[in-house]
């Protein structure tokens, strides 16, 4: 109809009479959360922007005159070196996740859904090698399958009788550096995986097995498209992590003259001399966060259909284990192979080193030179003391605030239905792209800044810890809670409870098995971080991986490897306890 | 009426820490240059001096270095004996990393956390750009006049000067089958046993003997030639040669050898044609608020105590010419601007080659 032809109707002037809104607790509980959620994204993403819009080879400068430059994004996008190593890249990102997932999903299907005995034992030697330092990790394979005298290369050559001096394996290789990158994620990504299998109800499973279908059919058509949320989560937090490691790039890949995207950006932003130029680090940084970007939101897609996900009603879901039958010893022998090349073949390294007065050849004789000294030397250390109550403290704390926040910005991104739930989550997400450098900055700015008396202590390592996990956290709690019926809470309102009353009887006791897998992983990864305690760290705040850091920084190989063994009973420990606390059969 | 969305609150919430987030840039904005500005007028005390006005001074002196703590404690025991008064906070960081945290702390307005700090100099840099550094007559402290650097209003005083040879597996290669010179060293005998560091740090002073040019085609030789296992870092480099994975290191730091050797590791290193140096060094920050305190401590480092404490418990040696050097070998030094930038411009185009 032509505009002219409108005919102008006078509204009766009714007076517009505002609803006055009533504030629920539940509207209360949102903002806050967004409030806090903001509070600690917001300082390391303005760090993020301003620091790869600046000239940092002199440090961030927040006060005029600040030095703006597009530089950093230039030597990021334009330099030819870094698109040479794509191919690379590529390989080793995807290589190392296909390993991860196809692992880490096999013996989570193994220990939470079949009858496989000694699962609880397996689950913790599958999580244990999170606590090896990673430059432990890297010397044992380097020690054992190096291509001058690795052990392995040595027995292989002994016993073919081959003449050749080096060889046939060179762990310095793309293939060995995905391997050894694939079982470094197995841990995380098996948690991550195993929280929502626990978490779900094989209802739906034992009705396709009643109707007659394989095991296999049931596998492809109901249970991992069940898993989809939290295998689509992890893929994308580890997606992340892989294209921005360094350690084994740095330590496996670089002998050999194998670079890929992250060692390209560490040369950049690393000069010879000098300042770490962490502009470079950052332009990086907001380039990861735009590629996370559309995985990111297929994945909120899935998770906005939550519905579709739902196993956990309330009916019952006692789950039962499959039997596994003839094929048992096959899947001992596979699970204790792989917990063996995984986690015990780099432990006995660990062991065997620090029991030697120095770091040498892995061979007989040096059984002649076992000394205990390394443990006595750290023992006495007044520091040793400090240091592991400070990472007892930092992992139990930022675990506990981290995934406070997670499931509170989880249930948020689940139960509320508005598409802009999306931002909330690539807000939760942003911290895991954000480098920890940049994160390590915010933190000491905003505490230099305001007069909050955290600067100096653990609690401020605790802070940015819990910032830069909750994506973590928001990884596992999202697919979870998407597992869990709506219905269950709103019969609980129904019923007269409160929100708080629904949430501490109904949802989080539903929860818990996420929520315990949560814990642990986000303690493993505080207390493995080296970057934000080198950050914020004083004498007083000192933890086990700054000692770590520090003794291998000063050439003591042997308390390096003492000071890991330590870390990794700790890491036992704690595995074993959140595994008992989670309600796992044992 | 509807309700507001969740994006309507978030969009709330968004702006009000936006706004934080714009005054926490913005705080910077009220003052002027990031550090102090004023004169830098020189602290020139003698030791005694120094310790006997620490008594008016409070709190306690907090110092950074690179060293074990466990090290550190028992390095400067002699010194908390005598000063039982004195409380030491150490932390240990590169110096970059305390360069960075002193950086904000002082555009901030915060106190500093650190009232001296070790390392190498270029780490230092910005804080000498931003007048951070405290003038000190080293001399008056009892520091040899050869040990001082002065850049722009601050001063620095050497305490480590790391001299640089070819480490060797000594059990599986024996001094005569060594080279005697780099050039010697790109032979196709060390192909795939020998080590150099990505950064190419510990060989740019070779270019203040052969020149900048001469040193850049050598390296590109020897790393055709050689094929060498790029390995970062001292400690992991040494730790290769011990195992026998490699039987040289070209990343060979004279203290971490010797402290490997002492522990009878089988390793021991041998100077070459050119010898050369990286100098570290201390400086006082010059919004120290106890510049006696910490000048008193500094100047029991410096002292002959202090250093032999220095080379018994981290085997690092201060000598302006190092007797382990043979008098064949030429020690070159890094202690001009220009001597700096020649080598660090080298370092940075044989880490090039090598990221190549």
């Amino acid at each position: 109809m032509p505009p002219t032809a409108v005919a102008t109707v006078a509204e009766p002037t009714v007076p517009v009479r505002r609803r006055r809104r009533r504030l629920t607790g539940r509207t209360v509980f949102m903002v806050v959360t967004i409030a806090v959620l903001v509070y600690l994204v917001l300082g390391p993403m303005l760090v993020l922007v301003v620091g790869s819009f600046q000239d940092t080879t002199i440090g961030l400068i927040v006060q005029p005159p600040i030095p703006w430059s597009a530089k950093n994004y230039a030597d990021v996008l334009f330099n030819s070196a870094l698109v040479d190593v794509l191919w690379t890249t590529f390989l080793f990102t995807a290589g190392s996740l296909a390993f991860a997932f196809v692992v880490s999903f096999g013996l989570s299907m193994l220990i939470e859904r079949t009858d496989m005995p000694w699962s609880n034992l397996i689950f913790i030697l599958v999580v244990a090698p999170s606590g090896i330092p990673t430059v432990i990790l890297a010397i044992s394979w380097s020690l054992m399958v190096n291509p001058t005298n690795g052990v392995v290369n040595v027995a292989v050559r002994d016993l073919f009788g081959l003449t050749s001096s080096t060889g046939p394996f060179n762990v310095y290789t793309v293939p060995w550096m995905i391997l050894i990158q694939g079982m470094a994620l197995v841990p995380l990504t098996f948690l991550l995986i195993t929280a929502s299998l626990r978490g779900m109800s094989n209802t739906l499973e034992d009705a396709g097995r009643a109707s007659g279908a394989k095991n296999s059919v049931i596998l492809r058509t109901i249970t991992i498209p069940l898993l989809k949320p939290a295998i689509i989560g992890a893929l994308v937090y580890q997606f992340v992590t892989v294209v921005s490691v360094l350690d084994i790039p740095l330590i496996i890949g670089r002998p050999g003259g194998v670079s890929v995207l992250s060692t390209k950006i560490y040369d950049a932003s690393n000069p010879v001399v000098g300042l770490p130029n962490n502009g470079v680090a950052s332009a990086y940084g907001v380039l990861l966060l735009v590629l996370s970007l559309a995985p990111l939101y297929v994945y909120n897609r899935i998770i906005r259909q939550s519905d579709a996900y739902v196993t956990v009603t309330g009916k019952g879901r006692m789950p039962t284990a499959l039997k596994l039958g003839r094929w048992k010893p096959v899947a001992l022998f596979l699970s204790f192979g792989y917990v063996a090349v995984s986690f015990l073949l780099p432990l006995v390294v660990l062991v065997w080193s620090s029991l030697q007065p120095y770091l040498g050849a892995f061979d007989v004789e040096s059984l002649s030179r076992m000394t205990i000294s390394a443990y006595q030397s750290v023992i006495h250390d007044s520091v040793f003391h400090r240091g592991l109550w400070n990472t007892f403290v930092l992992g139990v704390s930022a675990s506990l605030i981290a995934m406070v926040i997670s499931t509170a910005v989880s249930w948020i991104i689940v139960r509320t239905r508005s598409r802009y739930v999306t931002l909330l989550d690539v807000l939760a997400f942003m911290p895991h792209a954000f480098p920890g450098v940049v994160i390590g900055l915010a933190t000491l700015f905003l505490y230099l800044l305001l007069p909050v008396p955290v600067y100096g202590t653990i609690w401020i390592i605790v802070l940015a810890m819990s910032t830069q996990f909750i994506g973590l956290g928001t990884r596992l709690t999202t697919g979870g809670i998407a597992q869990i019926q709506v219905g269950l809470e709103e019969a609980s309102r129904i019923s007269g409870g409160s929100g708080w009353q629904t949430t501490r009887y109904v949802l989080l006791p539903l929860l818990r098995p996420v929520i315990f897998n949560g814990l642990l992983v986000v303690f493993l990864a505080s207390i493995q971080n080296l970057t934000l305690p080198l950050m914020l760290g004083t004498g007083d705040n000192t933890v086990m991986a700054t000692l770590i850091y520090g003794r291998w920084f000063d050439g003591d190989g042997p308390g390096t490897a003492a000071l890991g063994v330590v870390l990794t009973v700790v890491t036992l420990v704690m595995t074993l306890f959140l595994r008992r606390s989670s309600g796992a059969r044992v | 009426m509807k309700r507001p969305t969740i994006a309507a609150r978030l969009g709330v919430v968004l702006a009000v820490t936006a706004a934080t987030g714009g005054l926490l840039v913005g705080c910077g904005s009220s003052g002027g240059p990031a550090a102090s500005s004023g004169g830098n007028e020189p602290l020139r005390v003698s030791m005694d001096e120094a310790c006997a006005a620490a008594a008016e001074e409070s709190g306690d002196v907090n110092y950074v270095a690179s060293t074990d703590p466990a090290v550190f404690a028992e390095e400067i025991a002699p010194f908390t004996a005598k000063h039982p008064d004195f409380k030491i906070n150490y932390t240990n960081l590169r110096s970059d990393d305390a360069s960075q945290r002193l950086l904000a702390e002082a555009q901030t307005r915060h106190a500093l956390s650190f009232d001296a700090l070790s390392g190498d100099l270029p780490g230092f840099d910005p804080l000498f750009q931003q007048d951070m550094v405290r003038n000190v007559d080293w001399p008056a402290l009892g520091v040899a006049d050869d040990l001082v650097v002065k850049q722009q209003n601050g001063t620095a005083w050497r305490n480590y000067r790391l001299i640089t040879g070819l480490g060797y597996n000594s059990a599986l290669v024996s001094k005569d089958q060594l080279p005697n010179t780099w050039k010697e060293l790109a032979d196709p005998k060390w192909a795939g046993k020998v080590i150099v560091d990505p950064r190419g740090s510990y060989l740019g002073g070779i270019a203040l003997a052969y020149g900048e040019q001469e040193t850049i085609d050598w390296f590109n030789d020897f790393m055709e030639t050689t094929k060498p296992l790029i390995i970062q870092g001292a400690t992991a480099s040494a730790q290769k040669v011990i195992s026998g994975e490699a039987l040289l290191t070209t990343s060979a730091a004279d203290a971490n050898i010797r402290e490997s050797h002492a522990a009878g590791a089988p390793i021991d290193i041998k100077y070459l044609d050119v010898v050369p140096t990286s100098d570290y060094h201390t400086v006082l920050m010059k919004d120290s608020p106890r510049p006696n305190k910490t000048a008193c401590f500094v100047a029991w480092l410096a002292s002959d105590e202090g250093a032999a404490q220095k080379a018994k418990l981290e085997f690092q040696n201060n000598d302006s010419n190092p007797p382990a050097v043979p008098p064949t070998s030429k020690l070159v030094l890094t202690d001009s601007p220009e001597a700096l930038k020649t080598s660090t411009d080298t370092s940075t185009a044989l880490a090039k080659i090598m990221s190549n």
